[in-house]
């Protein structure tokens, strides 16, 4: 069921704008559009058969300037690899978007295996001389554990890759409202781009990875090693949740590409791809060879003297 | 009120909730829609279009400035559900306090009972939650039962625990004491959702918003469960215990529960008493002690204690 890259799942609509009646061609990934007439901002809905309706949204927090500060104030911060001219880099084509997102939750139930290290310290006797030494005993462990595995949230949009989305998290998910029109009214709200499957088995995977940080943390003893676990999820729940995502394009240079760079609509998190310098790296390696070189000559030279 | 319970945990849930407290499962319903369609949002004061705006958090018209308000994400405050009534009439209660001052001993002054006076009698529903809940608690723990070379021998296990009317104070007028010395004396089966008790009974209000008092009651749980899984842990001691409790079934009322909160006067000092208000057996108060009664005591004992010693010299 995964759908391929580039295909879309939905077709366009012509729908009449119901301010001024005019019939608008709105895009299959687009939940709201802007009436080129009569410019009101207009929200789609489409019946449920053909997507998802959201369940939750996370309204916008911060504004364009704030925005657009975070991320110059996040240019300027990075490091002495960076490209120069990334520092001057002209903001272009800001844009605040909804972005389809998936919420998971479950009931994990897991039988777990382990090895269990207790320290122990013992005492030999070797010509007439006491030593302590320490060392750790090994026992084979075995039980089961369950836990509520929440707020898992991963991408439902092909144009913000998962790790991207990662890193501008967490959004403060107690802050979630009911979906409600009202809140994307005059914004770009995407529908979901990538199929629900993917995104499941996207989830899923995360949520293995919280059960086995959950059960490392769990194990007894002062170490332990050789951790496996069979785990399942029950109840498992998936709801379409918009949240809004700031998304600058940092143009340094006429030939490159623009860096894209997005910002956590709430929170004001910053996330890019930064270009590096191969010159300046180039230097502080051949630098750095010099300082070793030149070390080992003068250790070399005072061992000969 | 009627909501039905969470599919995942079958914890209550409240009318407002958006997701299950307990385990996150959400709540909403999206309702079914046949046609593609637009939709804008109109401002009500001079119908043009109307846009969200970030700076507000709210839909914004930019013609008139008006702003719409949106749902309130709800964190109400916690309001009594049900109120267990006055069983022990003003009058008695009066009483009991004189009962209880005979039942005092003889270290107290003889005069107590009768040169009191009862200058402030307040009936009050005191306000606390009570929950029942299921728990599957999962828990390891090192134990100095079957060790080897180390002292210490890992043990874990897995078991459901059932929690029945557990009652959580939220008052802020009675001490945590006095609520515990309260609570058994109520029979919770008496909760009506209408108060029954004296007319001018004053109704302590929670002073705690939902979402903190969930909080509270989910501390409370786990302490619980932890105090319970610590005696299953077997051994003569034990280190390193950890839960991870799964909730399920959790249902939380709020209560009103009477008492009678007294101020006596005694030779011009005031103490407080506290009385249940379905039990007059049970009263929590200050007395004042008698030190020239003491003092006859002390005097007393320490002659006794000389008149054996010379007997046993002599």
């Amino acid at each position: 069921m995964r759908g391929t890259p580039g295909t879309p799942i939905r077709q366009r609509h012509e729908v009449a704008c119901d301010g001024c009646g005019a019939v608008l061609l709105v895009e299959a990934d687009h939940r709201s559009t802007t009436c080129p007439f009569c410019a009101s901002p207009a929200i789609v809905e489409r019946p449920h058969t053909e997507t998802p309706e959201p369940v939750f949204v996370l309204g916008f927090a911060t504004t364009r300037e704030e925005a657009a500060g975070a991320v110059r104030a996040w240019i300027r911060s990075r490091g002495v690899f960076t490209r120069s001219d990334f520092r001057r880099a002209a903001l272009e084509r800001t844009e605040g978007i909804y972005t389809p997102t998936w919420l998971y939750g479950a009931l994990a139930r897991s039988v777990y295996r382990a090895e269990i290290g207790e320290d122990y310290e013992y005492v030999t006797l070797d010509e007439a001389s006491l030593t302590s030494e320490n060392a750790t005993e090994w026992v084979p462990f075995v039980g089961r554990w369950a836990g509520y595995i929440q707020d898992i949230v991963v991408t439902g949009s092909r144009a913000i890759p998962n790790d991207a989305l990662e890193a501008i998290e967490p959004y403060p998910l107690g802050e979630l409202r009911r979906y409600d029109a009202a809140i994307i009214a005059g914004w770009t709200a995407e529908e979901p781009t990538l199929d629900r499957a993917t995104c499941f088995a996207l989830a899923h995977d995360e949520a293995e990875q919280r059960v086995t940080r959950a059960l490392h943390a769990f194990m007894p003893g002062d170490r332990h090693r050789r951790l496996a676990h069979e785990t399942t999820f029950l109840e498992e729940s998936l709801d379409l949740v918009l949240l809004p995502v700031w998304s600058f394009a940092a143009r340094y240079h006429p030939s490159k590409p623009p860096v894209r760079i997005l910002v956590n609509g709430v929170t004001g998190a910053v996330h890019g791809d930064v270009p590096r310098s191969w010159i300046k790296i180039g230097l502080a390696v051949l630098l750095a060879l010099a300082a070793v070189a030149t070390v080992a000559l003068t250790i070399g030279m005072a061992l000969t003297t | 009120m009627n909501c039905p319970p969470c599919p995942r945990c079958t914890g209550r849930i409240e009318a407002t909730d958006l997701r299950c407290p307990v385990c996150g499962h959400a709540t909403a319903k999206p309702s079914e829609r046949a046609h593609v369609v637009t939709k804008t949002l109109r401002c009500t004061s001079c119908a043009a279009a109307m846009a969200y705006d970030a700076a507000h958090q709210a839909p914004r018209c930019v013609y008139c400035d008006a702003v719409l308000a949106l749902e309130e994400r709800t964190d109400p405050l916690e309001t009594v559900e049900s109120w267990l009534p006055f069983t022990l009439a003003p009058e008695d209660a009066r009483t009991a306090l004189r009962t209880w001052m005979e039942s005092l001993g003889p270290f107290r002054p003889g005069d107590l009972r009768d040169a009191s006076h009862v200058d402030e009698l307040t009936p009050v529903w005191w306000v606390a939650w009570i929950f029942d809940a299921k728990a599957l608690v999962s828990w390891t723990a090192d134990s100095d039962m079957n060790t080897g070379k180390a002292d210490w021998a890992p043990h874990g296990g897995q078991q459901e625990l059932s929690f029945d009317s557990i009652l959580i104070p939220a008052t802020r007028g009675l001490t945590f004491l006095e609520t515990s010395v309260l609570t058994p004396t109520y029979d919770l089966r008496t909760a009506s959702p209408t108060s029954e008790g004296p007319p001018e009974a004053r109704k302590e209000l929670f002073a705690v918003h939902r979402v903190a008092a969930r909080k509270r009651i989910d501390d409370a749980l786990r302490f619980r469960a932890k105090q319970r899984i610590h005696d299953v842990v077997p051994g003569k001691r034990r280190r390193r215990l950890d839960l991870s409790v799964v909730v399920h079934a959790l249902d939380t009322r709020r209560h009103g529960l009477p008492a009678y909160v007294l101020a006596y006067r005694y030779r011009g000092e005031l103490y407080r008493a506290v009385i249940s208000g379905q039990d007059g057996a049970c009263v929590l108060a200050e007395a004042p002690w008698s030190p020239w009664r003491i003092a006859v005591a002390v005097v007393a004992a320490v002659a006794v204690l000389m008149a054996v010693v010379g007997l046993a010299l002599g």
